[in-house]
């Protein structure tokens, strides 16, 4: 999460659903994995990218498909549970108010 | 820092009569003195230009965000500030942001299901989004240096 994606009351900014080019939101499932397993990973993700991990913004699959958009899995070696939130149109409004709802299911929690 | 804003005043000049120019300084000149007054929000306007030019060192290189975003580029901070600087004294000011397309977001939020969205791109197009209770509204603007009426509607509708 980048640090002006976090709202001063600890809700998500919808900046951080907005796709990037190619369409593919990257996330990561929590399936079959521990909380502390779920840090791990972000940190990992975090030093292979060179950016310093705040958090996360927890959002429940049915919570994307609620809204048309959908997931598939998009495994990585240092990532097994990455996957994509796809479906995404290409215009920039209908973005936007999608990466809307999303904010507002999204809860958001700050690295331990 | 507000100084390096101000260069782009020059760059952009061009185009249009000299008695053009005149007519939209003196409107500008006009504007700054007006926002410079305590009454009519001085600071929240300064407020926001910093948070402007901290979001252009923050995100003004491609990948900022760990995920190959595209750099926010000085053009898009140029029309991110006139769009600001567009608003009638005294109206509410928004906090900053960046998309992974290097857009630069202007956000009046009150709560999750009262908030407005603008993404200012560097052709001077406003995608904006606000959530009204369980009304959606979304779509385009040009600016042409005048805020649309449609999106001042939409902060109104926030605020109130």
């Amino acid at each position: 999460m980048f640090q002006n994606w976090i709202r001063s009351d600890g809700t998500v900014r919808p900046d951080a659903f907005i796709p990037p080019k190619d369409l593919q939101l990257s996330t990561t499932r929590h399936i079959r994995l521990s909380e502390s397993a779920i840090w791990e990973v972000g940190g990992v993700v975090a030093a292979i990218r060179s950016v310093r991990l705040l958090g996360r913004a927890d959002v429940a699959v049915q919570n994307v498909i609620s809204i048309g958009l959908s997931a598939q899995a998009a495994p990585l070696p240092e990532n097994p549970n990455h996957a994509h939130v796809i479906g995404w149109p290409a215009n920039k409004p209908s973005q936007k108010i999608l990466a809307q709802q999303l904010a507002v299911m999204a809860a958001y929690h700050p690295k331990p | 820092m507000i100084l390096e804003l101000s260069s782009y005043a020059v760059i952009s000049s061009g185009g249009g009569s000299d008695a053009a120019h005149f007519v939209d300084r003196k409107a500008r000149e006009a504007k700054h003195a007006l926002r410079g007054t305590h009454t009519f929000g001085r600071h929240a306007f300064y407020e926001a230009l910093k948070d402007l030019v901290s979001i252009k060192e923050q995100c003004g290189v491609a990948g900022w965000d760990g995920y190959g975003a595209e750099p926010v580029r000085d053009k898009t901070v140029w029309s991110a500030y006139r769009f600001l600087e567009a608003f009638p004294p005294g109206f509410p000011i928004p906090t900053v942001g960046a998309e992974p397309d290097g857009d630069i977001t202007l956000e009046w939020y009150r709560s999750l299901h009262r908030t407005v969205s603008v993404s200012v791109s560097p052709d001077y197009n406003l995608h904006y989004s606000a959530l009204l209770g369980p009304n959606k509204h979304y779509g385009t603007e040009a600016f042409f240096g005048e805020v649309p009426a449609s999106i001042l509607d939409l902060i109104r509708r926030v605020q109130s």
